[in-house]
């Protein structure tokens, strides 16, 4: 995992890859070392074996040179054949042959020349021709060869004579008599010979070489021929001060590998050793750039080999991270599906922010609470969208991601928040607030998780509330609530305060048995059976039900009622017992009491039932008597049955009849009225006057008669209509009336005083007739009055609305009151009022249709009438 | 008063008291020469379609308004009336129940049958001369009858 985080940074990988770069470039430039080191000692073994050989062939060469000149030196023939010459100087014959043998070495050992020379240097012979005196160097050469007696090296030399590089050897020529007679010089040209074999090398190279050289004065000369300057043997020098030069430092005493600059001032490698017996230094040297060119091409593919490492390693390695970081960002993705799921299906409300308080996420419930919706409150300060406020003083409470932002911990809500929502509605809340933190610890947001606490604030005060109503309960139990030990002392844990009123203790006194214990209270004849009782009860897990005595503080037994049950843990064990304890002293005494009456009850009981036997046997007497009682009824209802069915045909029969009277009574009252007018009109002339007072009366007569006729009609109608049920406003219907009168006799100066809004229930044609027969009468039997008044009113009496109709007009006797209703009755003559007497009879059928009633009432004649009738 | 005398008035009565009255009651407002009487409904019916003793009775000579008692011997009123609703060349004609009945079925039944009027006849004879004039006067000269051939 810790690689996994490892490579999830991209400064890691940075390093990662600096780190292996620095390693293959450092591997590199080991393997570059060694190469360096193993090539160099190769080329150096090389040159040194090179050097070795050219050495030894240069040495070789030399030695030939001195064996050759011992050879010569040590020819008896020859050496005496010159010393015979010598001493016969003009034997010519000895002389050529002499000659013709220096010319046949010469020859086979491929010298320069051969020449002879006397002791005091006079050339004597010589195999070049050309030869005939010895330069001034060669003179030297030849007297030190004297002096010392020994073959003698001459160095390179430039010859002024010939002007060519000569070499040497001189060896001096003894006679038998071992006396020095001449000396013989084998000279040879470097350049026939020693010049190129130090040029070659055995190896194909361009640079390699090697040089002889040896100090001249404060110099360095070069004794042969160079391979990259043309004619320098014996003529290039170098100052002893050129370190560098590997010449210098080989006369300087340095033997062995040097690297320094060669005569072209090159970086080369050279090899200095001495030759033994010569003052000469022999420097086998070669090119740096050379020796390493092959090395220099290693290198190039080494760094190529290099940068393709690194750039593979890199290359690698951002792969990993990039797709390292992929896997992150998937499963940042991921992760954020995972939180944003969560954070919309969980049952709490969810509200996050950034660092600034501003809102990042909304799940749902915490839309609902808030009333906000997610897009409109997302980037809103929470505080618009979160408006929590004290739920007593309704201040504002501090924003939990102020207080989280400000101390950087978990905080809860102080209690009783309210949340108001965007619509003003008000929930308690709880709810806490936590930072969110980045990897380094750094706040960059909060997360608020909170709860609608309405259903939980209502619970606790259910709960509240019935903690109370039990306290109260017991506190005002008759009796006391207990929770014990079951013990012998039945230690108490918990009484209520009902104690002292049973016991006279107090409730501190007996828990945890500090004054007395509860045993103590219960009368000692009665402790043992209240142990065996509860312990029965325990057994079973049941309740138990006792009753038994104390004894209270002040001496006085009491009986008691318990009700109680051991208390059980979850595991079946017996934690304590509980129960209630209520004082029935009364009513055992009341039991007792009761046990004495019935007893007496018995007796008593005993002596009535005897006296009930009798009256049962009276009972049965009249129950036959009211059983015959009943058998009458059936007879009498029947008998009622037959009466209905009579009446019913009666009416109809009746129905008829105002049919008839309708129609055919009518008609000859009509041709009795047309005729009598007849004869009023067209003979007038042949009756006296008496004549026409009588046709008169009998036409008065028969318009009367039709009157009678219309009002017995009206009220055989009124006895047969059928009654329509319906709520009518019976004040108005009296100013409907009372409007109609005044329109028919608009002379009259009537005062009327109509109760407002009253409603009865009926048929309001029917109750139309009665107030217009009522209102009609009043109007009438008022018009004798200047100052007539008519009064509709209504009193309450006996718990009923009486309507009354009151007028100031002729009254009537009161003995004759019942009378009024009677049809054809009147108490007034035709001439004083008009009528049929039918109108009352009329109103009192409709009344008692209604199921009222109608009574009138008067003071006398001339004292004004009242109608009430009630409905 | 021309139109008058050439509409008539057709009046089925059988009391001949109330002829007597009703035709004295007009002829005191000068419409009584137009008027036939018929006494039951037998002979109305007769009348209105040409039967009997009326076959010969001249088309297009209806009764400009038929005045109909109720009570009649033979056919009554109402199923006079509605014998005339029934064919199609009474269908029309302006019936006026005139009778001494103020019994509601009989108003009821009157107008189910498309009675026109219903009127009650007063006993007092002033009044009952008043009504027959307004009768006369509205059937005969105010009424726009139903025009020829309908």
């Amino acid at each position: 995992m810790k690689n996994k985080a490892f490579f999830s940074k991209k400064s890691h990988i940075v390093a990662l890859i600096v780190v292996l770069s620095l390693l293959t470039i450092f591997t590199s430039y080991l393997y570059y070392r060694y190469q360096t080191k193993n090539l160099r000692q190769s080329k150096q073994e090389e040159l040194q074996a090179i050097a070795h050989l050219k050495l030894n062939q240069l040495m070789r060469w030399r030695q030939e040179r001195s064996a050759d000149a011992a050879v010569m030196s040590q020819r008896r023939f020859f050496l005496l054949r010159l010393d015979q010459w010598l001493r016969d100087r003009d034997n010519v014959k000895l002389s050529a042959a002499i000659l013709e043998d220096l010319k046949m070495v010469q020859q086979a050992y491929n010298y320069e020349s051969i020449v002879l020379s006397s002791v005091d240097s006079k050339l004597l012979l010589s195999s070049d021709d050309n030869l005939v005196h010895f330069d001034s160097l060669t003179n030297k050469k030849i007297k030190a060869a004297v002096d010392n007696g020994q073959i003698t090296h001459s160095d390179f030399y430039y010859c002024n004579l010939e002007n060519k590089i000569h070499y040497d050897v001189i060896a001096p020529l003894l006679n038998a008599g071992n006396r020095l007679i001449a000396v013989l010089i084998l000279r040879s040209s470097p350049e026939e010979f020693v010049f190129p074999l130090m040029q070659s090398w055995p190896t194909p190279n361009k640079t390699a070489e090697t040089l002889i050289v040896r100090q001249e004065g404060d110099s360095v000369l070069f004794l042969n021929n160079l391979r990259h300057l043309t004619d320098t043997a014996l003529k290039l020098r170098f100052p002893l001060t050129a370190k560098e030069v590997p010449a210098v430092q080989a006369i300087l005493g340095y033997q062995g590998i040097w690297g320094g600059k060669d005569y072209l001032a090159k970086d080369v490698l050279a090899d200095i050793r001495p030759v033994p017996n010569t003052p000469w230094y022999m420097i086998s040297k070669i090119d740096k750039s050379e020796l390493f060119r092959e090395f220099y091409v290693e290198i190039f593919y080494l760094i190529i080999f290099t940068i393709l490492v690194i750039g593979t390693i890199s290359a690698g390695l951002s792969f990993v991270y990039s797709s390292r970081q992929r896997n992150i960002y998937r499963r940042l993705w991921q992760s954020h599906q995972e939180f944003k799921t969560t954070l919309y299906s969980i049952g709490d409300a969810v509200i996050t922010t950034d660092i600034l308080g501003r809102i990042k996420y909304l799940n749902p419930v915490a839309e609902k609470l808030t009333g906000w919706r997610e897009p409109s409150a997302t980037g809103k300060a929470l505080s618009k969208v979160f408006r929590i406020v004290n739920e007593e003083t309704h201040n504002p409470v501090e924003s939990p991601v102020e207080r989280v932002l400000k101390e950087g911990v978990v905080v809860g809500l102080a209690n009783h928040t309210l949340l108001i929502s965007r619509d003003g509605k008000e929930n308690p809340i709880a709810d806490s607030g936590a930072p969110i933190k980045d990897e380094n610890g750094k706040i960059v947001g909060v997360v608020l998780v909170f709860r609608d606490q309405t259903e939980e604030r209502e619970a606790q005060k259910t709960l509240r509330e019935s903690e109370r109503k039990l306290s109260t309960l017991m506190s005002n139990l008759q009796g006391m609530v207990y929770f014990c030990l079951n013990d012998r002392d039945w230690t108490m844990k918990f009484v209520s305060q009902g104690l002292f009123g049973l016991t006279g203790y107090l409730p501190g006194e007996l828990i945890e048995n500090k004054v007395i214990s509860y045993n103590e209270l219960i009368h000692p004849e009665d402790q043992q059976y209240v142990w065996d009782a509860v312990q029965a009860a325990l057994k079973t897990q049941s309740a138990y039900t006792i009753e038994y005595r104390i004894i209270a503080r002040d001496k006085v037994v009491k009986w008691v009622w318990e009700r109680g049950q051991g208390v059980f843990s979850a595991d079946g064990e017996l934690q304590g017992l509980e129960g209630f304890i209520s004082d029935i002293t009364e009513r055992k005494r009341a039991e007792e009491q009761l046990a004495k009456y019935r007893e007496q009850l018995e007796e008593l009981v005993k002596a009535r039932t005897e006296d009930l036997h009798e009256k049962i046997e009276k009972l049965d007497k009249s129950q036959k008597a009211l059983l015959y009682m009943v058998e009458d009824l059936n007879k009498v209802s029947e008998e009622l049955k037959k009466r209905r069915l009579e009446l019913e045909t009666t009416n109809k029969e009746l129905e008829s009849f105002s049919y008839s009277v309708s129609h055919d009574l009518r008609a000859p009252l009509r041709s009795i009225d047309g005729f009598s007018r007849f004869l009023q009109e067209g003979y007038a002339d042949k009756l006296d006057e008496k004549g026409l007072h009588y046709l008169e009366r009998v036409r008065a007569a028969s318009q009367r008669m039709g009157r009678l006729i219309d009002d017995l009609l009206a009220l055989s109608r009124t006895a047969r209509k059928t009654m329509k049920w319906e709520p009518l406003n019976l004040s108005k219907l009296a100013e409907e009336v009372i409007a109609e009168l005044r329109e028919q006799d608009p002379d009259r100066d009537v005062e009327t005083d109509i109760v407002d809004g009253k409603t009865v229930t009926g048929d309001a044609q029917l109750l139309k007739t009665v107030m217009e027969n009522l209102l009609g009468n009043a109007w009438k039997f008022t018009k004798q009055r200047k100052k007539a008044k008519i009064v509709f009113g209504v009193v309450e009496k006996n718990r009923e609305q009486q309507f009354f109709i009151n007028d100031n007009g002729a009254g009537f006797d009161p003995n004759y009151a019942d009378k009024l209703f009677t049809p054809f009755q009147r108490l007034h003559s035709a001439e004083e009022f008009p009528g049929t007497g039918i109108g009352l009879a009329n109103v009192r059928r409709i009344i008692s249709r209604h199921g009222g009633r109608v009574w009138a009432e008067s003071d006398g004649s001339g004292k004004g009438a009242t109608v009430y009738f009630v409905i | 008063m021309d139109k008058i005398t050439k509409r008539s008035i057709l009046l089925v009565e059988d009391n001949p008291d109330d002829i007597e009255l009703t035709l004295h009651a007009l002829e005191e407002h000068h419409i009584a020469n137009q008027v036939e009487v018929v006494r039951d409904g037998e002979q109305a019916l007769d009348f209105l379609f040409r039967k009997g003793k009326y076959a010969d009775r001249p088309a297009n000579e209806d009764p400009a308004v038929v005045l109909l008692d109720l009570k009649l011997p033979k056919i009554d009123g109402l199923e006079l009336l509605k014998r005339m609703r029934e064919n199609p060349n009474t269908q029309y004609l302006p019936v006026v129940i005139l009778t001494s009945s103020r019994e509601e079925q009989d108003i009821l039944n009157g107008y189910k049958l498309h009675a026109n009027s219903f009127i009650r006849k007063p006993v007092n004879f002033e009044q009952f001369s008043e009504v027959v004039r307004n009768l006369g006067l509205y059937w005969l000269v105010i009424n726009e009858p139903l025009p020829k051939g309908e």
